[in-house]
């Protein structure tokens, strides 16, 4: 939670010190997604940065915005070898669980304040989720798909590099929420939290 | 300008296909799977079959083979230098901790088969039963084991208890016990860790003992 924490200091700063608006008219963003997982953290608990992040964003006016974008995020742990018995029996092994996360969601933005550089906003994203569950254990393998409704609030800033540059950064601090649950592995709805850095290509 | 510039966010599908990291195989054949099953009908609650058990018989210096690419029925030691003594030899003392080792003559009670499966597709289909019409070694009569387990298409060695004192009506004798281990094919090293495996196969089967 510190990562978490130290954002939300370095949001509010950026925020405080927002200068005048520099509109845009769309922007396209592609960013390093960090995910710790909520849910299931006996599946796995460790916070993953292999992950990356694309969306779009048009603005229909100098506060309010629409967009898409996708996400993929891979989670992993390992567990040391261990006995687990089951009814008539036991099996030993060591496991890497594996979960690889796709969304594909439409989002909604509202501007806070479009500064000189930055520009501060909330976002609501909703679509789809994706979710493989997978467990590898020696050169075997075990798995589930599963995919379902995925719901992602956010809140982030873009930075113009420079004033009228066509280039800038993002960051942003979300929170999904997906019912992919799995029942083959006795996993719950996915929940976890997102740390995106980036970069944008603006079209004024 | 502005079609370029956008253009070079196309290559990130790419990156994003290439970004399914998975375990590295070194990594994941550290340890031998071990799997290990046990005929709920004769060892349960009330009764373990095993306590009654006194002696049993192995098939020494040669392991049963299953494959669908070669027509070899057993392995001996010149087949597979370094394995098939060791590993036969281990689980013989194994079950020799519980129980007297005798030969075919001497009426065991149970019989003890060691098996390596090659590509060999088998699937749980049914439980354990009577397996094996006419001898309770599965591979001297040309027919395949009853296993189960979802594995395919890997090798493993398959260890089998199988009861000599209670046939039914058909001949047959039931399996009393299974244990696979695999995946022996990719391992790094073949005795260690499948001597690392059988015991911990008796391990992890603890009502094998008297």
């Amino acid at each position: 939670m510190k990562v978490t924490r130290s954002f939300l200091l370095v949001f509010s700063v950026l925020v405080a010190i927002t200068a005048q608006a520099q509109l845009y008219s769309s922007a396209l963003h592609v960013g390093w997604n960090t995910l710790k997982p909520l849910s299931d953290t006996d599946f796995i608990d460790k916070t993953s940065s292999a992950g990356i992040r694309l969306g779009f964003t048009k603005l229909m006016n100098d506060k309010l915005g629409v967009g898409l974008e996708g996400s993929y995020n891979t989670m992993h742990e390992y567990v040391p070898r261990q006995t687990y018995d089951f009814p008539g029996g036991a099996i030993t092994t060591d496991i890497y669980n594996y979960h690889y996360y796709f969304t594909i969601m439409a989002n909604g933005q509202y501007i806070l304040q479009q500064g000189k550089n930055f520009m501060p906003y909330v976002a609501l994203g909703m679509g789809v989720a994706f979710s493989e569950y997978r467990l590898y254990y020696n050169i075997y393998e075990d798995n589930d798909s599963q995919q379902g409704f995925v719901v992602r609030p956010e809140v982030g800033t873009l930075f113009r590099i420079k004033e009228y540059s066509h280039w800038g950064l993002k960051a942003a601090f979300s929170y999904d929420y997906a019912n992919t649950k799995s029942a083959y592995f006795e996993i719950d709805n996915f929940s976890g939290i997102n740390l995106m850095v980036g970069v944008v290509l603006f079209t004024d | 300008m502005q079609v370029q510039r956008w253009l070079i966010f196309l290559w990130m599908p790419f990156i994003v296909v290439s970004c399914m990291p998975a375990p590295e195989d070194v990594d994941r054949i550290r340890y031998m799977l071990v799997q290990t099953e046990y005929n709920e009908d004769f060892i349960h609650d009330n009764e373990n079959i095993f306590d009654e058990y006194q002696s049993f018989v192995i098939r020494e210096d040669t392991m049963g083979f299953v494959s669908t690419s070669s027509s070899a029925k057993y392995l001996i030691e010149e087949d597979v230098p370094g394995f098939v003594e060791p590993v036969v030899d281990s689980i013989r003392n194994g079950f020799e901790l519980g129980y007297d080792q005798v030969t075919d003559d001497d009426d065991p009670d149970f019989a003890v088969n060691v098996i390596v499966l090659q590509n060999f597709d088998y699937y749980q289909t049914v439980n354990y039963g009577y397996g094996y019409p006419g001898s309770y070694y599965g591979y001297y009569g040309y027919y395949y084991p009853y296993v189960s387990t979802y594995y395919s298409n890997f090798v493993t060695l398959l260890i089998q208890v199988v009861d000599a004192k209670n046939p039914n009506g058909n001949n047959e004798y039931p399996v009393i016990w299974s244990a696979y281990i695999g995946d022996l094919n990719a391992t790094l090293d073949l005795p260690g860790k499948t001597l690392e495996a059988v015991h911990q196969a008796f391990e992890q089967s603890p009502y094998i003992r008297k």
